[in-house]
């Protein structure tokens, strides 16, 4: 190949035309998308628990005791908006999580499993402090 | 003196020593992104200089754990697929005759025919999607391992496997097509 490219681009870099990016740089971008990560789960299982908090509200237990008419009512007072958003947040998680560090090396299905149960976890925990708050646990 | 080593002294303020590694990836690079873009070499040679100075610029977020030329390739697949996003680019097959391995015991007919064939396989490859065509050339071509296509296309290693299956499969068909 020509010397050309090869003088071209030494010339740029002892010129200061090109900088190295700081370490602390790679860091940041590292940490931020681990924050990004980790934001997404916890915004998927609050609205999941919100999702839970406002079924709850509806009763569906006893509506749907009531037959045909009680299951109608039921699903138009399911917080679909809610839903909506609670699956967007996980499919974006799976999206996400492979564009972290390795994370692509990792088959679907440990990918999805990952998230899940993370959300799960996350999950049980925020509808288990809710329980907490209403029962006034906290206050003994 | 290996990449890594070479990239330590480059990380600690030894400038200079970043001309081993342009002349280490010069010449692999150009033809990978030849191969790939079928640009012409004045194109090739701008997406070469945008990879070595990326490679540069980034070089403190180099994860020493893995292959210095795994990542390079990474970079270069960047490049190349910003190249194709600001231009569609027009394929053509080229005549790299210096490219062709030749036996010298082989006798000039065998050579033409040889030489025909590779032409029908690299108008074939030229032909695949560009996530194919990635795969046949870093595994045939550039004879990486699963694993370094997995680090260059950052899929996994059986994704790999399957794409590289798919193209060969698409190759076959092509191949089919032209041959009877």
């Amino acid at each position: 190949m020509n010397k050309k490219l090869e003088d071209k681009l030494m010339a740029k870099i002892k010129n200061n035309d090109v900088k190295m990016k700081p370490k602390w740089w790679f860091k940041a971008v590292k940490d931020g998308q681990i924050l990004l990560l980790t934001s997404v789960f916890a915004i998927s299982s609050l609205l999941i628990t919100s999702c839970v908090y406002f079924v709850e509200l509806i009763n569906p237990q006893s509506l749907i005791k009531m037959g045909t008419i009680g299951r109608e009512v039921l699903f138009e007072n399911l917080p679909y908006p809610l839903i909506l958003a609670a699956l967007i947040t996980i499919v974006f998680g799976v999206f996400i999580y492979p564009k972290i560090g390795d994370n692509y090396k990792k088959q679907k299905l440990q990918i999805c499993l990952f998230v899940f149960t993370w959300i799960i976890i996350l999950t049980i925990i925020l509808t288990s402090l809710r329980f907490m708050l209403e029962s006034g646990w906290f206050l003994f | 003196m290996t990449d890594e080593e070479v990239i330590a002294l480059v990380c600690k303020g030894d400038r200079d020593k970043f001309a081993l590694i342009i002349e280490r990836y010069e010449d692999k690079l150009f033809r990978y992104i030849k191969r790939l873009t079928n640009q012409s070499p004045e194109d090739i040679e701008d997406i070469l200089s945008d990879v070595f100075l990326s490679v540069y610029s980034n070089l403190q977020g180099f994860d020493t754990h893995k292959k210095f030329g795994s990542w390079i390739y990474r970079i270069a697949h960047n490049k190349i697929v910003d190249s194709f996003r600001a231009k569609k680019p027009t394929f053509f097959l080229t005549e790299d005759s210096e490219e062709l391995v030749m036996s010298k015991n082989q006798l000039i007919e065998e050579l033409e025919i040889e030489k025909e064939n590779q032409k029908i396989i690299k108008t074939a490859v030229s032909e695949l999607e560009l996530k194919y065509k990635e795969a046949i050339l870093l595994c045939y071509f550039e004879d990486k391992s699963y694993n370094e296509i997995s680090d260059i296309l950052r899929l996994n290693p059986n994704q790999v496997g399957v794409l590289i299956h798919r193209a060969k499969q698409k190759l076959k068909n092509k191949l089919k097509k032209t041959y009877e």
